[in-house]
């Protein structure tokens, strides 16, 4: 019973993953994630949960990333997993 | 261009700039980063809520004064701890908190909205109950405490969603490396 209350109450969409590649891409740089947040205007945990993909980020998040990383959006960013050995799982 | 940062006070959300950013910036290791005490510090919540609301039922005044008394102070003091556990974001304005922050405190809102009603749902039966089976008379002193207690329940609720959802932090650390 408390989990369909649990269910009703808390339910949400589950959203498409993202995959992305800002932890390789920001270790090639040499960038902390705090310079990194810094630098797009978040805060430093929600870089944490976008390398770890448990966040998908908006277009506007995303086109900011990518030009601080100085990357194609579409290479840093994709709805299909990236090949093994670039991937950031 | 010099850009001085004044310690704003958000009258509608009851925080200060300072207060948040602090908050939102704190590295130090605390006991309620961790998801599974931030539930208890919930749960433990509803338990001084529940029992401010119920305090109608106790029959003799003295008590129920220093009961309502010790709840309410009881009450604030968890307000303050569970609004630090999930670092303000509850009740932070839109112009402190990142897409995120904000995607996840209207999440919470939705949550507790929900629960709001359950709450109000609950206090009317209660009430019903209270004033037509066991007697109880509910005016003065005795509604104003489940006044407050419903204030409470206001206050606390996206906070306590968030506590409730929110991960633990202990991955966390290394984000600002």
């Amino acid at each position: 019973m408390l989990c369909s209350i649990y269910t009703i109450f808390m339910s949400r969409n589950e959203e498409i993953p993202v995959y992305n590649r800002i932890a390789q891409r920001r270790e090639f740089l040499g960038m902390s994630r705090q310079a990194l947040a810094e630098s797009v205007g978040v805060h430093y945990q929600t870089i944490g949960y976008l390398e770890r993909g448990e966040y998908s980020p908006s277009l506007v998040l995303a086109l900011r990333i990518s030009q601080v990383l100085d990357m194609d959006v579409q290479s840093l960013f994709s709805i299909k997993p990236f090949p093994k050995g670039s991937s950031n799982e | 261009m010099s850009e001085k940062k004044e310690n704003k006070f958000y009258w509608s959300e009851g925080v200060s700039r300072n207060e948040v950013v602090s908050c939102l910036n704190d590295r130090k290791p605390s006991y309620f980063r961790n998801q599974q005490n931030r539930r208890k510090l919930m749960l433990f919540t509803v338990v001084c809520l529940v029992a401010m609301s119920s305090t109608v039922l106790v029959p003799h005044p003295k008590l129920k004064s220093y009961l309502d008394f010790v709840l309410l102070a009881a009450s604030l003091v968890l307000y303050f701890q569970i609004r630090k556990s999930v670092r303000s974001v509850a009740d932070a304005p839109d112009e402190l908190l990142d897409e995120r922050q904000i995607g996840i405190r209207n999440s919470a809102y939705l949550v507790a909205y929900r629960c709001l009603a359950g709450v109000f749902m609950v206090h009317t039966i209660a009430y019903i109950f209270a004033s037509e089976v066991l007697q109880t008379e509910l005016r003065g002193s005795n509604f104003t405490q489940v006044l407050i207690a419903m204030c409470m329940w206001v206050a606390c609720l996206p906070s306590m969603a968030l506590a409730w959802h929110l991960p633990s932090e202990t991955l966390d650390l290394e984000d600002s490396k």
